[in-house]
């Protein structure tokens, strides 16, 4: 098979992922969940058995049910604090999910968000660091940087897309790297690195996003992140769904073959919905970033860890949230949600990698969600017909006794 | 379905009130940094530490992950060791400095003990150690001094030295390096060669081709032995020594000869021993914090692993050797410079050695 | 009687609106039953509960005598119930092979073999006389072939009952009689078929009975032997429909539009697919081009709305080149087009009528203020045209287009070009799958543009509807003109001879 046809192939897969046909597409999310938690619990369970059998041993025996009211309490454990601590999480979830949902929604596939937010996220820190300004001029305009910076490379892949037709999937895994790696190369060559660590110097107490509430969340850790977020959901929603620019953006996105039909330019609109992408994913980054005690490491893994590893998050959150930008908000509050219960277990003595044990198959669930879909509702309307004709046996049955 | 959401609603409300009273609790916590308590390195050593001292005393103990790096989560995590009941709190590694600069504070009745740092507000500008804590600092260029002083002894005199990021610790291991090695082929009166080319701050951490590739070209060149101190970015240069015949590399941190064959020895820093140390104090009513211990070779805190085998024939003679250079400078007769080139310039010169590019690389010029 | 099917008092609603209200139908074994009714009446909807695809509010199914209840179409498939849908279901990237066996898939040690298949689908071809080409890529083949890989996938799931949606709107005269006769033979070999259309002549033609519905209802089942046409006409609208169109003597102006020498060389193919085009319209006439499909009347009119970026030539429009212009600036010089392929150019399937029918004037001060879409005014636009062209579909306006039927998603195509109030009006196909009541509505427009001094430039495989509109028919043949032909003048015959390359005739450049 050629080449051509395979990627077409699987692009048409992944096009059905993102984009199901139907809202109520929304129940195979929510029985994903379901399962993933239900998956996560089990794990847990079998781990407790393991080690209460003594087939493990282990420096501190888990708690299976202490663990799971801690995993399911998840953001509320303790109280307004980890409320305050989930919502700060999220912000960049939701952003990073943002960005792959509107791309998705005008029909392209932002794997590059990770590169946009480690650019957002690098250039948001240089301006907060180098920068002397007032204080709310500067972290907003440290945001702004961070944005046009991670537009710009959003803008590049779809430059490369609609000029050059490199698929974008190529062009924006190549980008990840890219940004990585000049990121480091600039933060060192800007002297932005804290001489004693292997991270960048702490950004001016200006340019960290203020903290608004902080005391309502019991901490020092909640800041106006998440309403950023939310803004942008909406700003999201409303470009969508009100403007011309949404409009040409999603018919290209739904049919690129009527699209063009009707006159629109479908280059720039690539062009164009990259580089929302983009930006929307470097806000993640500088949110991430614009942070007391929050540092951009110049290794490899930790910038794995902390930068890349949100932006593929975004893949996550967008596929779980439908592409909609609303979706991307409670997808991304969702996740939070669950790696905070995450966190608490901790207490219980079991890994918080357990949840990322309950996201993953959450993801490969909801990736499965059409079948699955199917397969519970034909599963209802078996047990339907079942009782049914169970019901019409023991009404023959009367029928014989009279 | 309802009942099982006013299951699920009870439950979330049950455990508001849960978490406060979590059903144990740990006296001894530790809290990890991104690695994790199995990362070949200091987690672990402080790990396996902790373990000891608790098991044979009979101490609860737990660790706790924090959920991102951040002071914040760094912050949190010790919060949540704190309600789970911890009476001292370790913490292995620099990035913990502003966290615990602000954790001795809000719990002044909890012990903290800071492992390889000293805790500062997130500027440098104050730095500040409660009576509640302690700070454990190594003396890396005492065991750097020592690698150097066995290899030379162990008939290697053309040397290397990769270093993580150019960062105290690790700047205190590449000049201890360069003085041992120096101070070998002044006794024993051999050239050494040691080009300024031949030492390197790789600017990382992690293992990386381009690492390989530069200790490969190194070993070419005629090196030897590479000393990296640069955490999993030794793995590179082990891996470009297995390539080449009698070439070696320095471990860090921990006895590194498991992870390669390439290992000659390793500059050890006793995590594990600090936090004995600091647990036994605390338990036998002897704590004696506010104020930064610094473990040298006289402390136990730093020396070489007791297996010389890998230097083959000659495993006896360096053994003697370094136990003979070690007991000196436990006694003050040697004094190792530290991390500023000025005292490595006036030590070489005490040797009669002048290698200016070279003393010019271990100490570049700081940030900014 | 010998029922195979029978579907008693199924009702299905979509929202508000009644596809289906209380219908009977009822199929013999071994006949040919036409299903017929308005666009929107429910048609494709009941054969879709019939193939598992919908599940009805009430009624009943049973199958030889027996109820069943059919959820998805596995469990049709297992009745041997087949379907071809009025819009294709197949992978356009996949091979016919692959599209055949899709979903039956026969494995070895766990790899797809499909040497088995293979043989079969041509075991098969050759019983049928079904001729597609088992390795081709369905984007690749033309509309007739993809139709027979639907029937060939029927056959290979050995449906004894075959269902056919629409199978003419998109297939050339030609390739209607084998579809006839195809039929026919399945009707021989006892098959039992179902066929919606809206071609009365052809339900005349194969069919023994014919059901018809008209806004979700039943209206009655007729043996076609005793009815003819008009009668069946009446049932299906309600009301005497004329065939004959009244059309009125050309008043024709000045040139409007003008092609000189267009060529499109296909360099997979090595061949031009339009070759040397010169032609022109004026305003006031209606120019129709016959051909056999696939000789370039696609190409030909993708170069020329700009779809497809020529090779040579130049394109006039009131004299100026518009060659090298955009799409859009070419539609808002006043160029509209009806599209041949509704689903792929015609209509975003995803947005709703509303959005649909402002595909190219969103951005127009009319729907819209500093970038914000003015929705109600977009509303105000679509309930008008709904109303003027009777758009039927279960939520008006805010229907999404894949919800609408397949006539109704047409009139929404001609609705919006013609409400553009274009100068040139290029009509491809444009009442393809219209019932007859809507066909009739639909050239009365278009008659009405040319009265009104617009330029119409019709493209039909139907020589029915280009001898009863045009005032001028050119033939194209292979990529190029052969003749211009007065339909006053000419006969089907004629026109026939020149369209399958029998006959070649001159063409005055200068009109
Ligand atoms: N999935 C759906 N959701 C909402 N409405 C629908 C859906 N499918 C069909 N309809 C509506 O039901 C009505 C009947 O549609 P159907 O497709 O059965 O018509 P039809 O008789 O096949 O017409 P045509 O000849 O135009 O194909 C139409 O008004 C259509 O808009
Ligand atoms: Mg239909």
């Amino acid at each position: 098979m050629k080449f051509k046809e395979m990627i077409a192939k699987l692009w048409l897969g992944i096009k059905k992922l993102f984009v199901p046909s139907s809202y109520s597409a929304a129940v195979p999310s929510f029985i994903a969940i379901g399962f993933g938690i239900l998956f996560g619990i089990f794990t847990m369970f079998i781990i407790w058995m393991l080690v209460i059998t003594g087939v493990f041993t282990v420096d501190n025996d888990p708690q299976f049910f202490y663990g799971i009211t801690l995993l399911l309490a998840g953001g509320f454990n303790q109280g307004m604090y980890s409320i305050g601590y989930t919502l700060y999480r999220a912000a960049p979830l939701i952003l990073a999910g943002l960005a792959v949902g509107f791309a998705f929604r005008t029909g392209l596939f932002n794997i590059g968000a990770p590169g946009q937010m480690i650019v957002g996220a690098t250039i948001a820190v240089y301006v907060g660091i180098r920068v002397s300004m007032p204080a709310p001029w500067h972290w907003m305009f440290a945001l702004l940087c961070g944005m046009i910076a991670g537009g710009l490379w959003g803008f590049i892949v779809g430059a490369l897309k609609a000029l050059l037709n490199v698929h974008e999937v190529v062009a924006s895994i190549m980008m990840n790297y890219v940004a990585m790696y000049s990121s480091f190369m600039f933060i060192k060559g800007n002297n932005l690195l804290d001489g004693n660590t292997s991270h960048t110097l702490g950004v001016r107490a200006t340019a960290m996003i203020p903290y608004g509430t902080s005391a309502f969340f019991g901490g020092y850790v909640m800041n106006i992140g998440i309403i950023l977020a939310i803004i942008a959901v909406i700003v999201i929603y409303i470009v969508l769904n009100k403007t011309t620019l949404g409009y040409q953006l999603k018919a290209v996105g739904f049919n690129k073959d009527a699209s063009k039909y009707a006159g629109m330019n479908t280059k720039r609109n690539i062009m164009i919905s990259m580089a929302i992408s983009g930006i929307l994913a470097g806000m993640g980054g500088a949110i991430l970033f614009l942070v007391s005690g929050k540092y951009i490491f110049v290794t490899k893994d930790m910038m794995t860890a902390e930068l890349m590893s949100v932006g593929f998050d975004g893949i996550s959150v967008a596929l779980l949230g439908l592409s909609n930008p609303v979706g991307a908000l409670f997808a991304g509050l969702f996740l939070a949600y669950i790696r905070q219960g995450g966190y608490y277990l901790n207490l219980a003595n079991y890994m918080a990698e357990m949840a990322d044990v309950i996201t993953a198959v959450i993801i490969y669930f909801s990736a499965l969600s059409t079948a699955l879909y199917a397969l519970v509702k034909a599963k209802k309307l078996k047990f339907k017909s079942r009782t049914k004709s169970r019901k019409k046996i023991a009404d023959e049955d009367a029928g014989g006794e009279v | 379905m309802k009942k099982a959401l006013l299951a699920l609603a009870l439950a979330l409300v049950s455990v508001f009130t849960l978490v406060a009273c979590g059903e144990k609790t740990y006296e001894i916590a530790m809290v990890t940094d991104s690695g994790g308590i199995d990362d070949k390195s200091f987690n672990q050593g402080t790990w396996e530490g902790i373990k000891e001292y608790a098991i044979e005393n009979d101490k609860s103990y737990k660790y706790y992950k924090p959920s991102e790096v951040s002071d914040a989560a760094y912050l949190a995590a010790i919060d949540l060791a704190v309600q789970g009941g911890a009476k001292i709190v370790i913490t292995p590694g620099f990035l913990f400095e502003t966290a615990i600069y602000a954790a001795q504070t809000t719990y002044p009745d909890v012990k903290f003990v800071l492992i390889d740092g000293e805790p500062h507000t997130a500027d440098y500008s104050t730095y500040k150690t409660e009576e509640n804590t302690l700070n454990v600092l190594f003396d890396e260029h005492e065991v750097g001094f020592f690698a150097g002083y066995a290899l030379v002894y162990g008939g290697y005199t053309n040397l290397g030295f990769f270093g993580g990021m150019s960062v105290p610790a690790v700047q205190r291991f590449g000049i201890g390096w360069v003085a041992g090695a120096y101070y070998a082929a002044d006794e024993l009166d051999v050239a050494l060669t040691f080009t300024a080319d031949h030492y390197t701050y790789l600017g990382s951490f992690a293992p990386t081709p381009e690492a390989q590739t530069t200790a490969t070209a190194w070993y070419n060149a005629g090196v030897s032995v590479i000393f990296a101190a640069a955490g999993g970015a030794g793995s590179s240069a082990m891996l470009a020594a297995e390539e080449g015949s009698n070439k070696w590399v320095v471990g860090v941190d921990k006895d590194q000869s498991g992870d390669s064959d390439a290992v000659i020895t390793s500059a050890l820093k006793g995590v594990g021993e600090a936090a004995i140390a600091a647990l036994t104090d605390y338990y036998d009513g002897n704590w004696d914090g506010g104020r930064t211990i610094s473990l040298g070779a006289a402390e136990g805190g730093v020396s070489l692993p007791a297996d010389f085998s890998r230097f083959g024939a000659n495993a006896a003679a360096v053994e003697a050797a370094y136990e003979a250079v070690f007991a000196k400078v436990v006694a003050g007769t040697i004094v190792v410079p530290t991390n500023d080139k000025a005292s490595l310039a006036a030590f070489l010169t005490t040797l009669g050695v002048d290698n200016a590019a070279l003393v010019a690389k271990a100490e570049p010029a700081p940030a900014e | 009687m010998n029922y195979v099917i029978e579907m008693l008092n199924i009702c299905k609603s979509f929202g508000t609106l009644k596809a289906n209200d209380d219908i009977t139908f009822q199929l013999q074994k071994g006949e040919v039953h036409a299903l017929v009714g308005e666009n929107g009446a429910g048609k494709s909807t009941l054969m879709s509960i019939l193939f598992g695809l919908y599940h009805p509010d009430s009624g009943v199914i049973k199958f030889q005598g027996e109820e069943v209840s059919i959820k998805n179409p596995n469990d049709a498939n297992r009745l041997k119930i087949g379907m071809v849908h009025q819009h294709f279901k197949l992978v356009d990237v996949f091979t016919v092979t692959e599209n055949i066996i899709l979903g039956m898939e026969e494995t070895k040690n766990g790899f797809l073999t499909k040497e088995n298949s293979r043989n079969r689908i041509i075991e098969l071809r050759e019983q049928y006389k079904l001729f597609v080409d088992p390795d081709a890529y369905i984007k690749d083949i033309t509309v007739g072939m993809q139709q027979r890989v639907e029937i060939l996938k029927m056959l290979y799931r050995d449906a004894d009952i075959l269902i056919f949606d629409e199978p003419t709107a998109v297939l050339t005269p030609q390739e209607i009689d084998e579809l006839m006769n195809t039929i026919r033979n399945f009707k021989n070999e006892g098959k039992s078929i179902v066929i919606i259309t809206h071609k009365l002549a052809e339900v005349m033609a194969v069919a023994d009975r014919c059901t018809v519905l008209r806004k979700g209802k039943c209206i009655g089942t007729v043996n076609v032997k005793d009815v003819n046409v008009d009668i069946l006409a009446e049932m299906m609208v309600g009301r005497k429909i004329s065939f004959d169109i009244d059309k009125k003597p050309a008043r024709v102006s000045t040139e409007l539009f003008r092609t000189e020498k267009l060529s499109l060389f296909n360099s997979e193919k090595n061949k031009f697919d339009v070759h040397d085009v010169s032609f022109s319209v004026r305003g006031g006439e209606i120019v129709g081009i016959a051909g056999i499909e696939g000789n370039g009347q696609t190409e030909l009119v993708n170069i020329i709305t700009g779809l497809k970026n020529l090779t040579s030539g130049n394109i006039y429009f009131k004299d100026e080149d518009i060659t090298k212009k955009s799409i859009r600036n070419k539609l808002e010089l006043g160029i509209g087009h009806i599209p041949e392929d509704r689903h792929k150019h015609g209509l975003v399937l995803d947005f709703n009528l509303s959005d649909n029918l402002i595909l190219q004037s969103y951005y127009l001060p009319e729907f819209q203020k500093h970038g914000f879409l003015k929705k109600n005014e977009i509303f105000e636009h679509a309930n008008d045209l709904i109303k003027r062209f009777d758009i039927r579909s279960g939520a008006g306006a805010v229907s999404r287009a894949r919800s609408m039927s397949g006539g109704n998603q047409q009139k929404a195509i001609i609705a919006r070009e013609i409400s553009r109030n274009p100068e040139l009006l290029i009509a491809v196909q444009p009442t393809r799958g219209l019932d007859i009541g809507a066909i009739e509505y639909i050239h009365e427009k278009i008659l009405e543009e040319r009265d009104n001094g617009k330029g119409v430039l019709l493209i039909s495989l139907e020589l029915d509807e280009i001898m009863n509109l045009s005032d001028r028919i050119l033939v194209i043949y292979e990529g190029q003109l052969v003749a211009e032909l007065d339909p006053k003048k000419t006969s089907f015959q004629e026109i026939g001879l020149y369209m399958s390359g029998s006959k070649k005739g001159v063409i005055n450049h200068e009109v």
